[in-house]
């Protein structure tokens, strides 16, 4: 039937020629759909646009064609393979170590890498000065992230103490092949040149150190074949390899998980737009039954009234959906400037004809989708009308091509949802929440709505009920806005409080009384000095924690060697290889609790098996419980132990927290350093002790809590900055759906204003009502939104996040002010002009 | 001469719900119409004449009783087909006029032929507007026109299908003596010419008496008919 209609000439003609008079709430509500499209074109974009400069940066993401790396020096027989591999080598030493700055007396643990050879082999070490690479490769200068240099006040030519050796700095670095910026502000690297480190004790027992060694090939080496041939060596002797195209894939990968967010973030602004889309078209259908009635008198079908309604709502889509792509063409390079830091390549913005069909075809299938809820009851438009307005009341929600087409809404956000995160249970989380948003927050405005309108009307005086009572006048599209208001509050509400949340749990740790300071890497010859030291400067220390490295060398019974060869067995590699840092105590620390087993904190010398505690996450992964045996190898030493506990380690306090704990009476006269934990009470006690630390005992690392939570905050604000970017396509798309229910409103608003003034009214009554309208609209809205974010983000922080849910009233009060005051400014704004004329001649330029 | 019955309406009734109550506005009418006559269709306010016509012209159905119009049972025919024979077969003046606002005089004339996909209806449409003394104002839109003016494009739009039956609502209750006196001549013309048959409702005692045949409401009931006898177009 409607198919028919469809190709019948008339219908067109109709719909072409209806759209010269009174196109305005269509037109507007085509925003929404402008906003959408051009949101979609940006985020397809920048996912076409990141993969193809991975594809095109791809060797410049590792710098080489092929890096080994290892925990331990290169052994002889590692050497043996490099030599046989050929190529032109590099080689980098990467370490934490302290960096001191004696100009400004400021020091920061960083991440070394002393280098030789011409890596990178592929993209470049960018600096400021550009010629500092050169400077840096010939001569005995550093180079420092450009992030550390600005924290520490320092400049080009400054000093900066790296152990025993000063350098100067010879420039400041500002892109790392395959790195992405944010690395700089959790762990900013300092490149030193390789001979520095054989001339420096910097590498002690206990140093967490990375050897690395770059390859570059002929270019028709198939570096992934030699991998694959020589893997059964690489594994043999502990080297772990890294090619360009395992780089790619794990980039890849995790740029297709932004992509994903993005696609998902935006659609969200697709839904409000269709909702916006829906309200339009409402108003605009409301304005045309009249002339409908009267094509129905005249002959028209059932079918043909709701095409020819349709095919004007197409042919505005159409256009607003290729004037959306346009834009979204033109503002897709945003969105890589926005995301820059957390890009580990410079994304090249191109058209991507991928996106623009995809943004196009969602922009008309939503238009589509969401115009058939106002359009498909068309149909029953009696021909009567045309006479007088129908006595009988039409339940709409009673039409079950409504419900069927509800059902097509939510099915299509449920595919879209499964298409893009690829899982289906993913698609239906997605799909349930979003469903439960939407409905929430109209259920909830709606609900808040009718108890307003039944109980307030009493308290208020005339201008305010006249206000409420405009919530329901005809062709209302209350229900879009609220929804409008309501997300766009939601999505702040939510962004904001999950922010604070996260930085509030890190700040509890550095509450009054936890210890800030926490040295690693102290050497037992140096406990009493820096001891000494702590007590010159006045700063207590809270405890001393003794470390012995040890690698794990059998798993009840079966040699780790074995279990590696074992296809069947699935015990993560690194939990394998990985060098064990663990202590010896006789008391549970305060951040841990037993689950199982029974501690065991003192054995007497020489008793074996040893019986040892086990985080719970590291025995999950090791696939073992209570009563199990473990063999480690403390320098050629085998101790084997036996599970006697498993702990939960809350690994977010700022102390040393161990994978395994052995009793006293074991390790005592192992070789081993210790970590010291204490608490300066002032930022300046805290500094000069750092400074002396760095200055006496080069080789241990200090971490400071304060630099820690500032380092939180900054990728914290950075993070939060790039999703409020993506949130602003549709906190945009909200404001259309607001700014296009207002101007669609208008003519109907100078019709009661005039009405109102003839009535004697006096504009500032009238204006009151415009106000107390738009404020009760707003407030309403926001409330409902607020409380949805509120719960959204208790939910994250439970389920998501594992911490505690704490909610800062003054964030919120200031969205909810903001909003509000927004709404009712829009709302007068777009009321405005209507008192300068005279009635008669506001009528007829409304007309 | 003789002519066949058109349109034969028997025991009709018909009540609206309004909340929980139904309100009956035409119980147990009945009355045949023959071709190429004219009748109007009288009765004080809420008597129930605009209802009678809108189920005689298929535009409301009927709540009990039968209504046949040119051998089609409208009661029991499906949407599709009412608007088929609206379409095809029936005229309808408004009182209010009832133009397509983003349509000119010609285009509001042209749309029953367009849907009924007839080649020229443009021509035609011109044609009747200048039978009806608009050959100047083809092109202006409803806004642009007076009272008079648009319904004679109303009139225009409503005899191009040369319809059996045109049904007039109050067409002169908007005009004022002169323009109405304009208006009822054409519809005559018209009338004439064509021999479509006329039912008008109306207030007009020129009207009524040009009609001829007079149908009496009163609170839903047909209070009376003085024409239970043929009375041919020619004898008027």
């Amino acid at each position: 039937m409607f198919i028919k209609a469809l190709f019948k000439k008339w219908v067109w003609i109709m719909a072409v020629r209806e759209m010269r008079h009174g196109l305005k709430p269509l037109l507007l509500s085509m925003l929404c759909v402008i906003l959408a499209v051009m949101s979609v074109v940006v985020a397809y974009s920048f996912r076409d646009n990141v993969q193809s400069s991975i594809r095109l940066q791809s060797k410049s993401l590792l710098g080489a064609d092929l890096a080994l790396e290892s925990r331990q020096p290169f052994t002889a027989e590692d050497e043996a393979l490099f030599r046989s591999l050929a190529g032109d080598q590099s080689r980098q030493i990467g370490f934490s170590s302290m960096a001191y700055f004696p100009a400004s007396g400021k020091s920061r643990l960083v991440q070394v890498r002393a280098v030789s050879g011409k890596f990178p082999y592929y993209g470049a070490l960018e600096t400021e000065p550009a010629s500092a690479v050169e400077e840096f490769r010939q001569g005995a200068d550093a180079l420092i992230d450009e992030n550390l240099v600005l924290q520490m006040d320092a400049g080009i030519g400054d000093r900066v103490k790296i152990g025993d050796h000063e350098f100067s700095i010879a420039g400041k670095l500002r892109k790392i092949p395959g790195e992405p910026v944010t690395f700089s502000l959790i762990s900013p690297r300092v490149y030193v040149p390789m001979s520095f480190l054989e001339e420096s004790p910097l590498l002690q027992r206990g140093s967490l150190v990375r050897y690395r060694i770059y390859f570059k090939f002929d270019a028709e080496q198939d570096v992934d074949a030699l991998v694959q041939r020589i893997s059964p060596q690489l594994q043999r002797q502990g080297l772990r390899a890294d090619t360009v195209s395992r780089r790619m894939e794990a980039i890849s990968t995790a740029m297709e998980n932004l992509s994903r967010y993005l696609r998902l973030a935006v659609f969200i602004a697709v839904l409000l737009a269709g909702v916006g889309v829906a309200s339009g078209v409402h108003v605009y259908t409301k304005q045309k039954t009249p002339s409908l009635a009267v094509l129905r008198c005249i002959g028209a079908g059932p079918a043909e009234t709701v095409m020819v309604n349709l095919l004007q709502v197409l042919i505005v889509t159409l256009a607003g959906s290729l004037a959306g792509a346009a834009l979204g063409v033109g503002l897709q390079r945003l969105l890589p400037l926005a995301l820059k830091d957390f890009l580990p390549v410079i994304a090249t913005p191109s058209v991507a004809f991928s996106g623009v069909w995809v943004g196009l075809g969602m922009g008309l299938a939503t238009a589509l989708l969401f115009s058939l809820i106002p359009l498909v009851p068309l149909r029953k438009i009696s021909p009567l009308l045309a006479l007088r307005a129908s006595y009988e009341t039409v339940g709409s929600l009673r039409d079950p091509l409504l419900w069927l087409i509800f059902l097509l809404i939510a099915g299509t956000v449920f595919g879209f949802a499964v298409v893009t995160t690829a899982r289906w249970f993913h698609g239906l989380y997605f799909t349930a929440g979003i469903l439960a948003v939407f409905g929430l927050l109209v259920g909830v405005a709606k609900g808040l709505s009718k108890l307003m309108r039944r109980f307030a009307p009493a308290l208020l005086s005339f201008t305010w009920r006249q206000g409420l009572a405009n919530l329901y006048r005809p062709s209302n599209q209350t229900a879009a806005v609220m929804l409008a208001i309501g997300l766009g509050t939601f999505l702040m509400v939510t962004l904001y409080s999950v922010q604070s949340m996260l930085l509030n749990e890190v700040q509890e740790r550095t509450g009054e009384g936890e210890p800030n300071l926490v040295l690693f890497d102290v050497q037992s010859d140096q406990r009493q000095s820096v001891g000494e030291l702590f007590q010159s400067f006045g700063v207590p220390i809270r405890d001393e924690v003794p470390i012995v490295t040890m690698r794990l060398s059998a798993i009840k019974n079966r040699s780790v060697q074995e279990i590696r060869n074992d296809p069947k067995v699935k015990i993560s590699e690194w939990a394998l290889r990985r060098e064990y840092r663990s202590t010896y105590r006789s008391r549970l620390g305060q951040a841990e609790r037993i689950l199982d087993g029974t501690w065991r904190g003192r054995v007497d010398p020489g008793a074996q098996p040893i019986p040892v505690s086990l985080e719970k996450g590291i025995a999950e992964t090791l696939r073992v419980g209570i009563g199990d045996s473990l063999q480690f190898d403390v320098q050629g030493v085998s101790l084997p132990t036996r599970v006697a506990s498993i702990r939960e380690v809350e690994w977010e306090r700022l102390e040393p927290n161990f994978f395994v704990v052995f009793p006293e009476g074991v390790l005592e006269s192992a070789p081993q350093f210790y970590a010291v934990v204490a608490r300066a009470e002032t930022g300046a006690a805290s500094a000069n002790l750092q400074r002396a630390i760095v200055e006496r005992f080069p080789n241990v690392s200090v971490i400071d809590l304060n630099l820690v939570l500032n380092t939180l905050e900054s990728i914290l604000s950075k993070v939060s900055a790039a999703i409020r970017f993506v949130a602003l396509f549709t906190l945009l798309t909200g404001i259309a759906v607001l700014a296009s229910a207002v101007l669609s409103s208008r003519s109907q608003r100078v019709r009661e204003s005039i009405l109102l003034r003839t009535l004697g009214a006096p504009r500032r009554q009238i204006v009151t009502t415009i106000v107390a309208e738009y404020l009760f609209l707003a407030v309403i809205a926001c409330v409902t939104g607020t409380v949805l974010g509120i719960f959204a983000s208790w939910g994250l922080s439970f389920y998501f996040f594992q911490t505690a849910a704490t909610i800062s009233l003054a964030p919120i009060l200031i969205i909810l002010l903001a909003v509000t005051v927004g709404t009712v400014v829009a709302g007068v704004v777009g009321c405005w002009g209507i008192f300068r004329r005279s009635a008669l001649e506001a009528l007829r330029a409304e007309a | 001469m003789t002519d066949d019955i058109i349109l034969s309406v028997e025991h009709l009734t018909k009540f609206f719900k309004s909340g929980d109550q139904n309100l009956t506005v035409l119980s147990d009418v009945s009355f045949a119409v023959w071709e190429r006559s004219a009748c109007a269709i009288v009765g004080p306010s809420g008597s129930g004449k605009t209802t009678l016509i809108a189920v005689c012209a298929g535009l409301e159905r009927p709540s009990e009783g039968a209504v046949i119009f040119n051998g089609t049972p409208l009661h029991r025919s499906s949407e599709e087909e009412l608007a088929r024979v609206r379409n095809q077969s029936i005229g309808f003046i408004f009182q209010n006029f009832q133009l397509l606002p983003s349509l000119t005089a010609l285009e509001n004339v042209m749309v029953p032929a367009e849907i009924r996909g007839e080649n020229h209806a443009r021509s035609r449409a011109g044609e009747l507007l200048e039978r009806v003394g608009l050959e100047t104002r083809l092109h202006h839109y409803p806004v642009q026109l007076s009272g008079g003016e648009q319904q004679r494009v109303a009139l225009a739009r409503a005899f191009i299908n040369r319809p059996k039956i045109l049904f007039a609502d109050e067409p002169t209750g908007n005009l004022d003596a002169e323009t109405a006196k304009d208006i009822v001549r054409l519809i005559f013309e018209l009338n004439a010419t064509s021999g479509t048959t006329l039912i008008l409702v109306t207030h007009d005692p020129d009207l009524t008496r040009q009609a001829g045949r007079v149908l009496s409401l009163r609170g839903g009931r047909l209070v009376a008919d003085n024409g239970s006898k043929r009375i041919h177009s020619s004898e008027r």
